[in-house]
């Protein structure tokens, strides 16, 4: 009896150590991806002199200066005022991923019901080809797209003719990735649903519409959503495509960053700013993130 | 209410006939079964009267009129899914009442509310109207959907398994209702199983279906009793039919059952039935017995010239029978005597074949000779 | 039993006519007219512009406006060949990608078994998956901040730690350990391994949630303990996601430039000059479109033979695929 008491204890002793040592771990790992997110927004709300502050090599106890500051909400204020107001590049960057969104979300569920249900021919084709749009290198894709867009003269200089062109461009992404997604959460949904309806009186049409998309609703909000973090987070095509007219918000936060004169604390709040709405909107679409991201490969 | 007629349909998924050349007609008011194994082709056949699959050859026609292009919205049926197929965001009244909803134009509001209801009472149900689908067990669910299926009042009613996913106990009791309804509603009914404990209680006639052929399509009791094949007679009947391969052997009048444990005379009447048939037999020619388990004479002694003996392999107890599995020279053979009869293991027992109850089956071609 | 003709009127029950319309639509699947519109939109802006690039590729882009295109056949490939910068690129492409997903893979798999099924685990991964939704720019801004020499708070404490020795990450083309890359090109495998090892971590978590049970059980009752566990049961169920993760960080991983835009703009020394930051300068530094789509169109090629491979690989293996 006692001896299997002893063997008991051991090895309980050696669970809680090694729960311990996991834990530790754990909160190491946290530490390292919570930091550099932490150290931005509070920065940005340093004077600038304060950002800079930082102790003497191996003076740990020097960390503390990191929260001795003041407070100030200077360098938001400066991002809307004086010269260079951000809130018309905000707009474009809202108007831009909005609509990139809607357009893809809404083609995207029709194109994914119809591969989730038919049999069409060339289903297999048709999905090779949507997957590998994935595939494709914003900076290849860009050079064609370039070339044509500036044939039909949509990088001239016009607010509107950049934002239609930033708007396809990140169709290019936006409506593939919802087409994949949404394929899944369509599949998810049994067939017999839609045969119920035809049988109590639904033509095709009115099925999907009646039955099957306020299913899938989750689904579409989700796609909804990472489509905007996508096209929200998007540089490169903004950079070229928006041109000056449609300067997006990254766009307008890079040039911050001239060669002469790297405004620090514009740059911090700025990239807060560009961070935080998209972290909300992460939270919001939790449970569908892996889903979403392996574009339906993986369910959770 | 209306017949629904199946004349000559095929049905294909690329190279796989999963129906063929299915004749077959549904009386108004009558309850029908398909009965088969899985992939027989039963589903198929359903779901091409409910216009879910499309008839590669053939015509289906419900009443008098041809269906084969009718969308199933415009064929006036309704069916009850094996899965129930309830609309998971809406109530249970709205679930029923959607079909209503529909068809608008012929329902008011006030008399969907008086159908839904009065069907969810027939169905007790009527508590339940407010819920949503993922709150109700199963056996609530079915009745949810059998009650989206009858608030219609449709011409035909289809029903795909629908009891198959309850609990043993629900499912006994859901046999009796389910006739019930069908003889209070006068429905036409279509039921699609492959249980053939529900289709010999169940049915007024049932249409047996294996690899996508009609077997055979008479009344429960001609199905059990004259069944036209080892493959009907195999499949109805729990436990199954046993079967025995052995010789008959024909010596100008008299026709014997030879087999290394036994000797049967064949009855002149049988006889008589035999060759009423077509069939001519010389010489001696090997046959299948089939013996269903409970038309054996079972005793602890030779009762008679024809008795046989046989070891028990096992035996289990159900209630008011028992089921003695035994070996007959290798051969294994069940037979259901009654529980106050109790052989042990390794025992050796008499039988003696009901000869009324005798069914002889060709080996080459699996048919019944009477 | 008589059929009776289709455009009878029997009781109740019209039986309809199809109209033209109807017999087109009719024709095809319903599932196909609702395509239609996407395929339409997509074949516009994807199809098109492919062919574009390839046809792009083998033509010398004119620099002038008004100035034709001259065709050159396969000429830009070849150039390419004997392009130092070119070459450097492929092969910083390769060490990136290679040394990205390594750390990725196994760092986030092993994060994911801690996390699961523990306590708080759904703060963790509230907490975890912050990174992911930063622009890539952004990141680029934060650790050009966090590694800059004068307030670099990283820079601090890797030089305080001991562990770096020079005097600045970003502008270091110092190969670390003498035949890796360069120190800044570490700098910027640090940012991208930051951003995307969550991700990784949040697919295994649930790949992990999909391991059988009753396999674990049974397992457990066969008398396994946690290491066998883990290798006999776990890790075969995870193979499909571990797969799927690797395949799709891959794919972005040689997508994206921003990051590297923002912290090296491809130097020190050209140290972190990938090929897709190449491809950017060339088309959009020297508006050498033709060249650019060559190296675009290899990119291209490059990236699905690759992701084919490691499927094909993967289906021989025999594993049930997920999803």
């Amino acid at each position: 009896m006692a001896k299997t008491e002893l063997i008991s204890r051991a090895e309980k002793r050696k669970k809680k150590i090694w729960g311990t040592v996991t834990f530790i771990a754990i909160i190491v790992f946290l530490i390292w991806t919570l930091t550099p997110l932490f150290i931005m927004v509070v920065s940005s709300f340093k004077d600038l002199r304060e950002a800079f502050q930082i102790p003497q090599l191996g003076d740990w106890k020097g960390v503390v200066q990191f929260f001795q500051f003041s407070p100030t909400g200077r360098h938001y204020k400066e991002l809307f005022s004086g010269g260079t107001d951000f809130t018309p590049y905000i707009v474009n960057s809202v108007v831009a991923s909005l609509s990139a969104s809607i357009i893809a979300v809404i083609l995207g569920s029709l194109a994914a019901y119809g591969l989730a249900r038919g049999r069409i021919p060339g289903e297999q084709h048709i999905s090779f080809w949507i997957i590998s749009c994935r595939m494709a290198p914003v900076v290849a894709v860009m050079v064609p797209l370039y070339s044509i867009f500036s044939a039909i003269g949509l990088l001239e200089a016009s607010r509107w003719r950049n934002l239609l062109c930033l708007i396809l461009a990140y169709t290019t992404f936006s409506l593939p990735f919802a087409v994949w997604f949404l394929r899944s959460f369509f599949e998810d949904i049994p067939t017999e649903l839609e045969e119920a309806a035809r049988v109590d009186g639904c033509s095709d049409f009115k099925a999907f519409w009646d039955i099957i998309l306020p299913l899938a609703k989750p689904g579409i909000v989700a796609a909804f959503i990472l489509c905007l973090i996508l096209s929200w987070n998007d540089f490169i095509f903004a950079s070229i495509f928006g041109q000056q007219a449609a300067k997006t918000l990254p766009v307008a936060t890079a040039e911050l960053h001239s060669t002469v004169d790297i405004q620090w604390g514009k740059i911090l709040a700025s990239g807060t700013i560009l961070c935080v709405p998209m972290l909300t909107l992460g939270l919001l679409i939790k449970k569908y993130l892996v889903q979403g991201l392996t574009m339906g490969a993986v369910r959770q | 209410m209306a017949k629904v007629t199946i004349d000559r349909v095929w049905k294909r998924y690329g190279k796989v006939e999963a129906v063929k050349n299915l004749t077959l007609e549904c009386m108004d008011k009558e309850f029908l079964c398909l009965l088969g194994p899985s992939g027989c082709g039963k589903s198929s056949t359903l779901r091409m009267v409910a216009g879910l699959e499309a008839i590669s050859e053939g015509t289906i026609s419900i009443g008098d009129r041809v269906v084969n292009e009718v969308e199933p919205k415009d064929r006036d049926v309704a069916m009850v899914f094996e899965s129930y197929a309830l609309y998971p965001h809406k109530t249970v009244f709205e679930n029923m009442a959607y079909p209503l909803r529909l068809r608008s134009h012929k329902y008011s509001s006030a008399q969907i509310k008086e159908r839904v209801k009065h069907a969810a009472e027939t169905l007790e149900i009527d508590n339940l109207l407010d819920r949503m689908p993922r709150q109700l067990s199963g056996g609530q669910r079915q009745r949810v959907a059998i009650g989206r299926a009858i608030v219609r009042e449709p011409q035909v009613f289809l029903m795909d398994e629908p009891i198959s996913h309850l609990d043993a106990k629900l499912r006994t009791h859901m046999r009796g209702e389910l006739k019930h309804l069908q003889k209070v509603l006068n429905a036409t009914m279509i039921y699609v199983t492959h249980d053939q404990l529900e289709a010999i209680s169940m049915a007024d006639r049932i249409a047996i279906m294996n690899l996508g052929v009609l077997q055979q399509f008479a009344i429960p009791d001609e199905i059990f009793n004259r069944p036209v094949n080892q493959f009907v007679a195999g499949f109805v009947g729990d436990p199954p039919m046993n079967f025995i391969n052995c010789r008959l052997d024909v010596d100008s009048d008299r026709w014997n059952l030879v087999h290394e444990a036994f000797k049967i005379s064949i009855p002149p009447d049988l006889k008589g039935k035999i060759e009423s048939n077509g069939s001519r037999f010389t010489g001696s020619l090997g046959v299948i017995l089939g013996v269903r388990p409970e038309s054996f004479t079972v005793s602890g002694t030779k009762t008679s010239e024809e008795s046989f003996p046989a070891e028990v392999y096992v035996t289990e107890p159900q209630g008011e029978d028992r089921i003695v599995d035994v070996t007959v020279h290798g051969n294994k053979v069940k037979l259901k005597t009654s529980i106050d009869f109790e052989p042990r293991m390794g025992d050796r027992i008499w039988l003696e074949v009901t000869k009324k109850k005798m069914h002889l089956f060709d080996p080459e071609t699996s048919k019944a000779f009477f | 039993m008589e059929k009776i003709a289709d455009s009878a009127v029997v009781g109740e029950w019209p039986i309809e006519q199809k109209t033209l319309f109807q017999r087109i639509q009719g024709a095809l699947p319903f599932h196909f007219w609702l395509m239609l519109p996407t395929i339409i939109v997509l074949a516009a802006i994807t199809i098109y512009p492919f062919f574009w690039m390839i046809w792009l590729s083998l033509h010398q882009t004119a620099m002038d406006p008004g100035e034709k295109d001259v065709w050159v056949g396969l000429g830009n490939y070849i150039s390419l060949l004997d392009d130092e910068s070119f070459l450097n690129g492929v092969k910083l492409l390769l060490w990136y990608f290679v040394i990205c997903l390594s750390i990725e893979m196994v760092l986030g798999t092993a994060v994911a078994l801690l996390i699961n099924g523990r306590k708080g685990e759904n703060l963790f991964i509230i907490l975890i998956l912050m990174p992911m939704m930063v622009a890539p720019i952004v990141v680029g801004y934060l650790y050009s901040y966090l590694y800059n020499v004068s307030f670099g708070w990283y820079f601090w404490f890797l030089k305080s730690v001991g562990f770096l020795r020079t005097d600045t990450i970003l502008a270091s083309a110092q190969p670390v350990l003498g035949f890796l890359p360069s120190i800044a090109f570490f700098g910027v495998v640090v940012a991208d391994v930051w951003e995307w090892t969550p991700l990784i971590v949040l697919i295994v978590i649930a790949g992990l949630k999909g391991v059988p049970q009753d396999q674990m059980e049974a397992a457990r009752v066969d008398g396994a303990g946690s290491f066998r566990l883990f290798r006999d049961v776990t890790l075969p169920n995870l193979r499909s996601v571990l797969l799927i993760a690797g395949i799709l960080r891959f794919m972005d991983n040689v997508r994206y430039i921003d990051t590297i835009y923002v912290l090296t703009k491809g130097g020190p020394a050209d140290s972190t000059k990938i090929l897709p930051f190449y491809l950017y300068n060339i088309s959009f530094r020297y508006f050498e479109f033709g060249r650019g789509a060559a190296v675009g169109f290899l990119l291209l090629l490059f990236i699905i033979i690759l992701a084919m491979f490691f499927v094909n690989v993967f289906k021989k293996k025999e594993v049930v695929p997920v999803g």
